[in-house]
């Protein structure tokens, strides 16, 4: 299963998407605003239209997840579809680095990937991960996510202002330092 | 791993800088005080839920800890790395 909003910047629209390749046909079938009001209506009194538009929206999204899986393997020699864009760019980038010996994925003695975090809590693990198995919780436990909280619930008349930062957290992340 | 301690001790004893760009992770007891509006320390509530109480047990990053120390929170540090 995939996502094609997290497979473009910043969650284009199918319609963007489909333009990202202009010398094919794939342009999305506009529909009127009361063609999409009621679906069932449409494929009733238009289901020719309705086919073309059904279809054109699955071609645009095989031709981007077939573009984007090539690209996957152009970069980084994996032949899958990765969920984001942003897994394909960190798929790119440890490619590279371990191709010029710049980069060791990190290991608790060599053994135990730090990655495979089920495989630090099994027995073998426990025993082969140093003492990586008592520290792990505690950076399990702390990652909780986005904070989003909504403070009033209700009807609002009148205007209303939904701040949203995109990026946030990484932006703030980046501010820290370089990670070494 | 850290042994328990005072969020005042710990600070004193590691400093802003360490705290912020280590990877610190821990397990803290915490209490605001009631004049902080938006306490930034989560709290599990079950699997969907996340809150931010005045007063609490979680696990925090180390620059939770830090905002959380700023604002004048009493902390508890029970374990961490």
């Amino acid at each position: 299963m995939r996502d094609t909003s997290l497979l473009s910047p910043s969650g284009m629209s199918l319609k963007s998407i489909g333009l990202l390749y202009p010398d094919l046909p794939l342009e999305k079938v506009e529909l009127s605003k009361q063609e999409l009001v009621n679906m069932e209506v449409f494929y009733l009194e238009n289901p020719i239209r309705f086919k073309q538009y059904a279809l054109q929206d699955a071609k645009i999204v095989l031709f981007h997840a077939l573009e984007v899986q090539n690209s996957h393997f152009f970069f980084s020699k994996k032949y899958t579809i990765p969920i984001t864009l942003s897994s394909l760019a960190s798929s790119y980038l440890e490619t590279e680095l371990l191709s010029e010996g710049k980069y060791h994925p990190p290991t608790q003695n060599g053994l135990i990937s730090m990655r495979n975090i089920p495989k630090i809590l099994t027995p073998s693990g426990v025993e082969l991960s140093g003492d990586l198995h008592e520290y792990i919780d505690y950076f399990l436990g702390s990652y909780h996510g986005g904070r989003n909280e909504s403070y009033i619930y209700g009807v609002v008349k009148g205007e209303f202002y939904d701040y949203d930062l995109p990026g946030a957290y990484p932006t703030a992340m980046a501010m820290l330092d370089y990670p070494n | 791993m850290l042994s328990r301690k005072t969020g005042k001790e710990f600070y004193e004893q590691y400093g802003f800088e360490k705290i912020l760009k280590s990877f610190t992770a821990l397990k803290v007891r915490f209490e605001f005080p009631p004049t902080v509006k938006y306490p930034n320390l989560p709290v599990r509530l079950d699997f969907s839920s996340v809150i931010f109480p005045l007063s609490g047990e979680t696990f925090c990053t180390g620059s939770e800890f830090l905002l959380a120390y700023r604002l004048g929170c009493r902390i508890e540090i029970l374990g961490g790395v």
